[in-house]
């Protein structure tokens, strides 16, 4: 339904003429009522994917497919169209709600700006109805922002993303600033609107757990590139990157009884996207680097059905000397 | 162990509304403990009447803070900028709120010593140690960047190397890691827990995810509401929470190893607010296991736990802890230090 095909993204350096790769090649793809898990880290491209594939921002190449139109050359009330079947869940909606509006106001804006729900009376009617699809009572239409909840906020912010009925929500890092109860919540209840309303989801986050809880299938991503990508199960208990086998021994493991100390599992911090390191991009952090690492960067190739590794050491290993 | 670090009944309000409720602990030296709660739950600003640091219209309105036997409640804004530092220093979850944007990071983590005292050339000399310890490469270039100029993580190496400039007995880390990457959280924990080792430092770690610190705590304090509701060795609290509050907190951490496609466990309901007036247990309008005695409001006691932990079904989400064989006799001696603000025993809900 949703196709990604060979998305780059450069930006120019601010007070220079050299360009920062965010992203270099990225293809994805998304059937309905699926949800693709995307992990990565500050500098992985993640949020510059998101923005990409709701058409916040244009390509420099590449092309992203909603059921077979191309957005990337829509314009004008055929892009607004399309538009409304995918839409983005911040991090933090408060940042994106505004805050000298009630709640009622910032829902029945939305109906309105699409011609949705016909007149004031039905989008009266529409708007409790959202509020209830999202588990809020619907007297909080007469609320500000800041009189929410932080978990509140959120499903205000989701009940705004569903107004348009859209197919696709991409979801850039939705639990990550709530309590770990409050996550709980909002996890079961993308859960369910994921059920009931046949929706897919592009769910984007740093937190390894959460991507583990929801996603069908699971792309990693590192350096504006997908470094392993397939079904959920194979890429996160089985993982054959280096980078993944290391974002998965830093997630805190909640036992008291183990009795070794917290050891770093990856040394260093991800390199600047406008000066990245030559092969592959893993290669200066990378425990089984070699001297192929350092010159060729390693394509993404099948290692096993429904599982895909860019690593020159993955996939020898895994095909032995024919 | 003489207590490093003693709350008595300790009150804080902004206005008339009390936010912290009375909050007592001891904290013996070289102890390291985790104070676990959500949003509001009163554990920041507790933390922060230590270090002195409220602001209008916050104020501590009740009870005491001591400290390495001083006295803190009272004390005069010059006595408090001596004790932060030499005695307790705190590091925070966004650097940049403690980060002067306008000073080189070498100056600032000079400026801790120097305002201690400490003479320049020596400071600067610790400085470039002090640098070179929390992982910064190249410290006698990067000590000339500004705070902009460091990713994330390398603004939290900064702090921590400024908390510790003085060698203070007690450090306060409140969420350091929460605005990190995964893989940067897990550099930074271990570094601050080498450091903790290495200088025998008193730690308290202020977190609202249990998970994150299991495996660095001997003990942890749960707060719900501004009180403290259970405080317990870690690997009971793991292995058999006392506390219905603490059991639905560590059930809704999704479990790392199961196929877990099910739902997370929940705690219905919202903590009160500051300007509620709450009767009873604080817990009780969200507790499933509510009896009519919850409406009045329950102490923090000591519980000696009649079965040993290890018999005792873990609370659900997998976050099970398997006690060391033989570990029993040492758990049922840790249980003498368990304390408990909840009516209902275990025994009838797990």
């Amino acid at each position: 339904m949703l196709r990604a095909t060979n998305l780059t993204k450069q930006y120019p350096v601010r007070g220079g003429d050299g360009v920062v790769q965010a992203l270099a090649g990225v293809s994805l793809e998304l059937a309905e009522g699926e949800t693709l898990g995307i992990v990565g880290e500050s500098g992985s491209g993640k949020s510059t994917l998101a923005k990409l594939l709701v058409r916040l921002e244009d390509p420099t190449s590449g092309t992203v497919e909603l059921d077979g139109v191309d957005l990337t050359t829509l314009r004008g009330g055929a892009l607004r169209e399309q538009r409304r079947r995918i839409q983005m869940l911040f991090q933090d909606p408060y940042s994106s709600l505004n805050p000298r509006q009630r709640i009622g106001a910032i829902l029945g804006e939305v109906l309105a700006v699409h011609r949705l729900a016909g007149d004031a009376r039905g989008r009266q009617r529409r708007v409790g109805e959202l509020l209830d699809l999202v588990g809020l009572d619907p007297r909080l239409t007469q609320r500000y922002p800041h009189e929410l909840s932080g978990g509140q906020r959120q499903r205000v912010g989701i009940a705004r993303a569903l107004a348009v009925e859209p197919k696709v929500l991409l979801l850039d890092e939705p639990v990550s600033a709530l309590d770990v109860s409050v996550r709980a919540e909002i996890m079961n209840l993308l859960d369910d609107l994921r059920r009931d309303l046949r929706l897919a989801y592009v769910f984007i986050s740093h937190d390894v757990s959460m991507v583990r809880h929801i996603s069908d299938r699971v792309a990693v991503m590192y350096l504006g590139r997908i470094v392993e990508q397939g079904d959920w199960k194979s890429v996160l208990d089985d993982s054959a990157h280096p980078y993944t086998v290391a974002l998965g021994a830093a997630v805190p493991v909640p036992d008291p009884s183990l009795a070794e100390p917290i050891q770093a599992t990856v040394v260093g911090e991800v390199p600047d996207p406008a000066n990245p390191p030559s092969g592959c991009p893993f290669h200066p952090r990378c425990p089984l680097a070699e001297d192929v690492c350092l010159s060729t960067d390693p394509k993404l190739l099948p290692l096993r059905p429904n599982h895909n590794v860019a690593c020159h050491v993955a996939i020898r290993a895994a095909v032995p000397a024919a | 162990m003489s207590d490093l670090l003693e709350l008595e009944d300790l009150r804080v309000s902004a206005g008339p509304h009390e936010i912290v409720r009375g909050v007592d602990l001891a904290v013996p030296a070289g102890q390291t403990v985790a104070v676990v709660g959500e949003s509001g739950s009163g554990k920041s600003l507790t933390m922060l009447s230590v270090m002195g640091l409220l602001s209008p219209p916050l104020r501590v309105s009740g009870g005491h803070v001591r400290l390495a036997g001083w006295e803190l409640t009272g004390l005069h804004e010059r006595q408090l900028r001596e004790i932060r530092g030499n005695e307790v220093a705190m590091i925070y979850q966004d650097p940049m709120t403690s980060l002067n944007p306008l000073m080189r990071v070498g100056e600032q983590v000079m400026e801790a010593m120097t305002a201690h005292g400490v003479a320049k050339a020596q400071a600067r000399e610790r400085m470039l140690d002090l640098l070179a310890r929390v992982g910064i490469p190249d410290p006698r270039r990067t000590a000339r960047a500004y705070p902009h100029e460091f990713s994330g993580g390398m603004r939290q190496r900064v702090m921590i190397a400024s908390a510790l400039a003085m060698r203070p007995k007690l450090l306060i880390a409140d969420e350091p890691t929460t605005a990190l990457d995964v893989t940067i959280q897990q550099q930074i924990l271990a570094l601050v827990d080498e450091l903790r080792q290495e200088l025998g430092m008193t730690t308290i770690w202020v977190t609202h995810d249990l998970g994150v610190v299991a495996r660095l705590v001997d003990r942890v304090v749960v707060m719900y509401a501004g009180h403290v509701v259970e405080d317990a060795p870690v690997r009971q609290v793991f292995a058999a929470p006392q506390h219905p509050y603490t059991a639905s907190l560590l059930a809704s951490l999704p479990d790392p190893n199961s196929d877990g496609r099910g739902r997370l466990a929940t705690i219905p309901g919202r903590p009160p607010t500051s300007t509620q007036t709450i009767t009873g247990c604080p817990f009780r309008p969200r507790c499933a296991q509510a009896r009519d005695i919850c409406a009045v409001r329950p102490e923090l006691l000591p519980r000696t736990l009649p079965v040993s932990p290890t018999a005792a079904p873990a609370a659900a989400g997998g976050a099970v802890a398997e006690p060391a064989a033989g570990g029993g006799a040492a758990v049922a001696v840790e249980a003498a230090t368990t304390r408990v603000a909840c009516h209902v025993p275990p025994a009838e809900w797990r």
